[in-house]
């Protein structure tokens, strides 16, 4: 098939295949703290008062994170 | 984490970095009592459910101070380097601006919900009703769960709705508003969100917390005494504890099953004693092994006396004992068990034993029957009994969504 056509085909399949792979591609790490990525901004009850809180509250300082279970 | 205290502690009293912790449990309090016995003083938010949907804990994140992840920092780095790395470097402002958290109330996502039928939105409200609901909005973040999970979403949504429905369901389990198979529904859930990611430890970790010492990776709350002990000597007190951990959650983790098999000392062979037919009603949760690779169970019973006679257990008789007849090539932990009476003559609580069950080889299923005996007696100056109540309880696979149990007279078993 001329050039640019079979440039377009292999394309949408290259898209297509990245697609269906993303689709099933299993997640076992933090996704939820990729490098150079915005901190997740989910709003959780504090332990303390139970207030809600994100970590955007913190913003301003460096912030050392800890996720963490006490067992 | 000592090592990371240690590392950030100067700092953050410098005012140069700001150490917070996300805690992962079920009972998040628990982490209050390790926070004050290590010492630690910073600010932790509660995330039971796993929305971050993180796999393993625990995990240490560097955030700059414009809210960027610069590194998800490994086990073996040593904290001191890699803070003052961290802080040594500078990094620009990012030109996205952050997203902001959705601000909607339970109510407002309620209404996303109903108007839009959709896994995501059932799902949203779910877990916005348990971070910020009592007790009461329990039984309503039950049903959106449900609804998410009849919903057939992918399997992101289905796994964090069944690990949600888990939480629920034992919250629901510890609260006065309890149904009958709560605790077994949890565990049928946390297992169904364990099937469609088997690597995420969070979801494994919270079957094996209530689960068989073979299972057990360590012992999750043996610290307990110890830092009650250390924090009064200090003279504090320590933070109290709604639920306190009882047995899995303190046993020690075991490489083989030390069972029994023989038949000795059963109390009532040929079932003489008469049969309960409305003082104590049972239940029974069943906890397999989270791998599946041993077959080996701990249940959990309780008993409760009938509130409507007004029964109550007799103290001044033998505790109460529960005698266990396992098939043949099966093994328990103990084939009687009985309990010990609390010091006063009579009382109403519930009693609770645990033990642990092995299939013969080969069995992953199957029905290991016993009994229970028990002094109780009838109203104020009612009349005191010796009753024996048959218990059935079913190990089946992969999950079991009917708990084992029942009133006496009416025996209830699990679906094989």
């Amino acid at each position: 098939m001329p050039g640019t056509v079979r440039g377009v085909v292999v394309g949408l399949m290259l898209v297509i295949a990245f697609v269906a792979w993303a689709g099933t591609a299993t997640w076992g790490g933090p996704m939820a703290f990729m490098e150079g990525e915005a901190a997740p901004e989910l709003k959780l009850p504090s332990l303390d008062d139970a207030t809600m809180r994100t970590l955007a509250d913190f913003r301003g300082k460096p912030v050392v994170l800890h996720v963490f279970a006490s067992w | 984490m000592p090592g990371w205290h240690a590392a950030t502690r100067d700092f953050q009293e410098d005012g140069r970095l700001q150490v917070i912790g996300i805690v992962q449990e079920q009972h998040p309090e628990r982490a209050r009592l390790f926070m004050q016995w290590k010492r630690m003083d910073w600010p932790v938010l509660v995330d039971s459910m796993n929305l971050l949907d993180v796999a393993v804990v625990p995990i240490t994140v560097l955030i700059d101070e414009h809210g960027i992840v610069r590194d998800v920092v490994s086990r073996r780095a040593d904290p001191r380097e890699v803070v003052e790395s961290f802080l040594a470097q500078e990094f620009p402002a990012s030109d996205a601006a952050p997203p902001e958290p959705t601000a909607d109330t339970p109510r407002q996502l309620r209404r996303r919900a109903e108007r839009e039928a959709s896994a995501g939105a059932w799902l949203a409200y779910a877990q916005a009703l348990i971070l910020r609901g009592g007790d009461k909005s329990v039984d309503r973040a039950i049903d959106a769960f449900t609804q998410a999970i009849q919903l057939a979403p992918g399997d992101r949504e289905s796994g964090a709705a069944a690990f949600g429905l888990g939480v629920a369901h034992r919250r629901r389990f510890e609260s006065r508003r309890r149904r009958p198979g709560d605790f077994q529904a949890a565990v049928t859930h946390w297992s169904m969100a364990l099937a469609i990611d088997p690597n995420n430890y969070i979801r494994r970790r919270r079957i094996q917390q209530y689960g068989p010492r073979l299972d057990k990776p360590y012992p999750f709350y043996d610290w307990v005494d110890q830092a009650r002990a250390e924090i009064t000597a200090r003279g504090q007190s320590p933070v109290e504890l709604p639920v306190e951990p009882e047995g899995a959650e303190l046993a020690q983790p075991a490489r083989g099953f030390d069972g029994t098999s023989a038949s000795a000392d059963n109390p009532d062979p040929q079932g003489k004693i008469r049969r309960d037919d409305r003082h104590v009603g049972w239940e029974a949760t069943v906890v397999r092994d989270s791998a599946g690779s041993s077959g080996t169970a701990r249940v959990h019973v309780e008993f409760r006396p009938d509130t409507a006679s007004r029964t109550h257990w007799n103290n001044e008789a033998q505790g109460l004992t529960v005698w266990l007849d396992p098939p043949i090539g099966w093994q328990v932990d103990a084939q009687r068990i009985e309990l010990d009476n609390p010091p006063t003559a009579v009382s109403d609580e519930v009693r609770r034993l645990e033990f642990e069950v092995q299939p013969a080889a080969g069995e992953a299923n199957g029905t290991l029957r016993g009994y229970a005996l028990y002094y109780v007696c009838e109203g104020v100056k009612g009349s005191c009994l010796y009753r024996r109540q048959d218990l059935e309880f079913s190990l089946s696979g992969p999950v079991s969504a009917t708990p084992a149990g029942g009133t006496a007279g009416r025996t209830v078993g699990s679906d094989g």
